[in-house]
């Protein structure tokens, strides 16, 4: 829970004709993260790359006609893969899918085409009304060239614009937002000029239907039976593609398996490099897995592969993160998450996480009736967010609990405090707050040297401002600080002592040089940049642990709150401000206390401990590409 | 009269840029460097450095991005309208990647020899792999379903699936990116209304004007054509002044309206050449000129958008020229940046 799962890295060297069992094998146990590695004298695989690409259209292709027919097919094992056969076989199959789906939408598309053209023709037709002449005789006009159509709406002024050349008439007759349907009149003279200037305002012109015939009233009617019949094609196509779906699942689902899981392993074995007819196939596998592993992959190979397996030193940083969180911490795990994701070599700090969120949330917004209302809200939310939901409902009881403390409801002393009252107790609840933060900060120092002495970054251990000197340095300045305001301490000496380890946090970079060796700066480069990091250390000890005063400070502002509302609600339609100021304090003031409490985890402690570059284990496994979801694990 | 409040932050940034400019002295250096290696050389340590830690057969592309990362990085000081603005002018190299997209759908080229020619802009706003590898038009168009460039594209898509040709497309996603450009740009007031119609709204009327006479020359559209694939509202060059261009009014005389001087013994072709040098210096000058005084107005990015534009143009010119072997003088007409055309 506090660390990440162990991990080894695994070398295997595999024959050629091994190569797909093995790797089917391996995708199947989905434990094996991949690692390309190019090792001198060894070539990447262009053949599977070849092969996934063609592999990658196939999957494209099927995945349309799965669009298309509206079909999810369901997850279910395959077995027998055989990806690079199978590059070159299912293809036929594919194209014989995709011809009978396409017979049928080819009609399915026809019909829906002439329904949309008789549809935009019907208020074309509506519209020739006042005209009383026969739809054919319009058709066949003499001297006036007349056409229908739609038209982008903002193209309409334009082309009238463009029209400057020649006599016309443009009618919008109908519009919305996007499209206008447009009647335009011209002499036959210009009617080369008016259609290319409407071709190039992207008109589309709507012919007058042959089915409509007769005076306008008439032609209406033949047009609305057509629309008819071609409504009831639609719905008869609709229910022909429920039954091509219902006789296609199988198949479909059978190849969609397949060739999901095919590309998975082309994917994997495009990143593998070959040495002649032997393949290298690295990556990380956790500790646990290593004999499951082992005798999966013999079996696979007969027995002919070579099994290479090395644990992390602590300078790698490309190991990648398995985190077994409990699942009832996982919701602050995406707290975590969020900053950044653990490195190998990293606590797991979503436990302190949590603790931290908790206690600082709920100081902030203690107040029993809020705090249980937040909590029922979260409840609501649990059932559409697995994240959001515990996570509010956590926050609300903790407030709810911190009310208990505070002895407040809805601002409304209740009972006697089991603490102390906000209000009535402010410089104590600002000193607690503070008090907290630097508790926190101190767990973040100690962290922090855990992380550091769990990769023997002894420099950082030592010499770092969150390390053993910045330890000795905050606890100077804060602890002797008191020691000598209280007389306990001398003031010289107390000064000596920050003195010193200033200048130690200032010479960090010379001493880290001598000690440990390595690249030396130029010394004067060096102190300046020492100088400004000891000034911006000392600034940030200071800072972090006074920023925990806003525990406190949201507390109080937080009882004040709720104590307006309760004394503007108690006019006569006081009900309705109690309503309202009760959903914005545990919406909006929530919400903000959320931020607040974020930002002080973030930034003041993860800020001395956590670096969170880690990237996730992402197992190879068939259903298509790594799968992530064992990445973090309970 | 809040401008040195929006744009406080903003105007510091952009001074700093400002003088990280290449200087006179490192482009005598540019200029007389022997290979493309020796040029990424001594851009190495300067801005550019990134653009040229890659093959050379990148350094255009990435130079092209570092522009548009460079403008969106400093529209996160500015305030909401001239943000949307610079945004959306920052956004302007988008087009060519999008019609890189339609051009190999259109004439199904393989989407690898595409994405080699595509820009690689930051931040991706477009996910380009996954748009080269739609079936067709009309798929791409659901993959931009929530962008702007879909309405434009739907416009067109009945005439390019009559025709064939990505032309109408193309022509749909500029006007639409240009008249939103002058949407964004009327919004404004104030200084910024009048820096942004300065340097800006001259780049629009340039391309208006370039745009119109391009039909005519090489397209030999009819006017109406003309009119409709052009804008009709930009600063100076309105519909008259497009509908005068289409129907044959010569080029010197309506550059005369941006302030610009052609010769009128040109003909239309090498005019229009020289008008699109001639207009983007015209800018540039324009540009420098802004940095003479206060800038606590959206004219400071924009002067420094094109500055860098102009400078990324002739760092471009000048390696294509190193590629193909040609002297600093005969690369000198093609520079825009004034100092560097002329010395060359």
């Amino acid at each position: 829970m506090f660390v990440p799962e162990r991990m080894q890295e695994v070398n295997l060297f595999v024959l050629a004709e091994d190569l797909e069992p093995v790797t089917e094998a391996i995708a199947r146990l989905e434990v094996f993260h991949i690692q390309e590695v190019h090792p001198e004298a060894w070539e990447p695989v262009g053949e599977w790359a070849e092969i996934a690409g063609r592999l990658g259209a196939l999957e494209r292709r099927l995945e349309h006609l799965l669009a298309t027919l509206d079909f999810s097919p369901p997850d279910s094992p395959v077995q027998g893969l055989r990806p690079r056969q199978d590059a070159k076989e299912l293809e036929a199959d594919i194209t014989l899918l995709e011809a009978r789906v396409t017979h049928l939408l080819d009609r399915v598309q026809q019909r829906e085409q002439d329904f949309r053209r008789l549809q935009a023709a019907l208020p074309q037709v509506a519209s020739l009304q006042p005209l009383g002449v026969p739809v054919e005789t319009l058709r066949g006009l003499r001297h006036v060239h007349l056409v229908t159509g739609m038209m982008p709406s903002g193209n309409v002024a334009r082309v009238a614009e463009a029209l400057f050349q020649i006599h016309f008439v443009l009618i919008p007759i109908a519009r919305d937002a996007k499209r206008s349907l447009v009647v335009a009149a011209s002499s036959q003279q210009d009617a080369a000029v008016m259609d290319r200037a409407l071709k190039s305002a992207f008109f589309e012109p709507i012919e007058l239907p042959l089915e409509a015939r007769g005076q306008p009233v008439d032609a209406r009617t033949v047009l609305e039976e057509h629309l008819a019949v071609l409504r009831r094609d639609l719905a008869e196509l609709a229910s022909e593609r429920r039954q091509l779906v219902d006789e296609l699942k199988p198949e479909l689902s059978e190849l969609w398996q397949r060739i999901r899981a095919d590309v998975s392993l082309a994917e994997a074995m495009r990143r593998f490099t070959r040495h002649g007819e032997v393949y290298l196939i690295a990556g990380w596998i956790p500790t646990s897995q290593i004999e499951v592993f082992r005798q999966v992959v013999d079996r696979a190979a007969r027995d002919r592969v070579v099994i290479e397996t090395l644990p992390p030193d602590t300078a790698r940083r490309d190991v990648p993160t398995l985190l077994r969180t409990p699942r009832w911490l996982r919701p602050f795990e995406r707290l975590v998450a969020i900053f950044g994701l653990p490195s190998y070599h990293e606590l797991n700090p979503t436990a302190f996480a949590a603790g931290a969120f908790l206690l600082m949330y709920g100081m902030m917004f203690g107040d029993m009736g809020h705090g249980g209302l937040l909590a029922l809200a979260g409840l609501y939310v649990w059932r559409r967010n697995r994240i959001f939901g515990p996570l509010i409902t956590a926050a609300g009881i903790s407030g709810a609990l911190f009310g208990l403390l505070y002895g407040v409801g809805f601002g409304k002393a209740f009972m006697p405090p089991l603490w102390l009252q906000p209000l009535h107790s402010i410089q104590t609840l600002l000193v607690s707050a503070v008090v907290a933060g630097v508790v926190l900060l101190n767990l973040g120092f100690i962290l922090n040297l855990f992380n550091a002495g769990r990769i023997r970054d002894w420099p950082r251990f030592w010499f770092d401002k969150s390390g053993v000197l910045g330890l000795a340095l905050y606890w100077t300045l804060l602890g002797g600080g008191v020691l000598a305001v209280r007389g306990w301490l001398s003031v010289s000496v107390w000064l000596t002592i920050l003195a010193v380890l200033s200048l130690l946090l200032w010479w960090k970079e010379p001493l880290l040089t001598r000690l440990w060796g390595g690249d030396a700066e130029p010394l004067g480069e060096a102190l300046v940049t020492g100088f400004f990091e000891l000034f911006e250390a000392l600034i940030g000890y200071a800072s972090n642990s006074l920023s925990f005063v806003r525990l406190g400070a949201f507390a109080v502002a937080h009882e004040g709150l709720s104590r307006v509302v309760l004394l503007y609600s108690s006019g006569p339609s006081g009900w309705v401000i109690l309503v309202v100021g009760t959903v914005l304090i545990v919406g909006f003031e929530g919400l903000i206390v959320g931020i607040q409490t974020l930002r002080l985890e973030y930034y003041e402690f993860f800020g001395r401990f956590f670096q969170g570059t880690g990237h996730s284990f992402r197992p190879l496994s068939l259903k298509g590409g790594h799968d992530e979801s064992l990445a973090v694990q309970s | 009269m809040l401008g040195p409040v929006f744009y406080a932050s903003v105007q510091a940034r952009v001074r700093a840029r400002y003088s990280d400019l290449l200087s006179e002295k490192r482009w005598r250096e540019l200029l007389a460097a022997e290979t493309l290696e020796d040029l990424g050389q001594i851009l190495r340590d300067t801005p550019y450095g990134q653009a040229f830690r890659v093959a050379p057969v990148e350094f255009e592309r990435n130079l092209i991005a570092h522009w548009a990362l460079e403008l969106y990085t400093l529209t996160h000081s500015l305030h909401s309208g001239p943000r949307d603005l610079m945004r959306w002018y920052a956004r302007k190299f988008e087009l060519d990647n999008l019609k890189t997209v339609l051009r190999t759908l259109s004439y199904r080229q393989l989407p690898g020899r595409a994405e080699e020619v595509l820009l690689p802009l930051e931040p991706p706003t477009l996910a380009w792999s996954r748009l080269l590898e739609v079936a067709s038009v009309q798929a791409l168009i659901a993959e931009l379903r929530d962008t702007p460039y879909a309405a434009p594209l739907t416009d067109a898509l009945e005439r390019y699936l009559q025709e064939g040709s990505p032309f109408y497309l193309e022509v749909s996603i500029d006007l639409g990116y240009f008249q939103h450009l002058v949407r964004l740009m009327n919004r404004l007031d104030g200084q910024d209304r009048r820096w942004a119609e300065r340097l800006l709204g001259s780049w629009i009327d340039l391309q208006n004007l370039l745009w119109a006479y391009r039909y005519r020359v090489y397209a030999r559209l009819s006017p109406e054509e003309i009119v409709n694939y052009t804008l009709h509202h930009a600063v100076r060059i309105d519909v008259d002044a497009v509908r005068r261009a289409a129907t044959g009014s010569p080029l010197w005389r309506e550059a005369e309206r941006l302030g610009l001087e052609l010769s009128s013994q040109l003909d239309e072709r090498k005019a229009l050449e020289e008008l699109e040098m001639t207009g983007f210096r015209e800018i540039v000058r324009r540009a420098h000129a802004a940095f003479d005084g206060l800038l606590f107005h959206v004219g400071s990015v924009l002067a420094y958008a094109f500055l860098l534009e102009a400078e990324v143009h002739d760092l471009i010119t000048l390696i294509e020229g190193k590629r193909h072997d040609m002297t600093a003088e005969k690369l000198g007409p093609y520079f825009l940046g004034e100092d560097r055309y002329v010395r060359a």
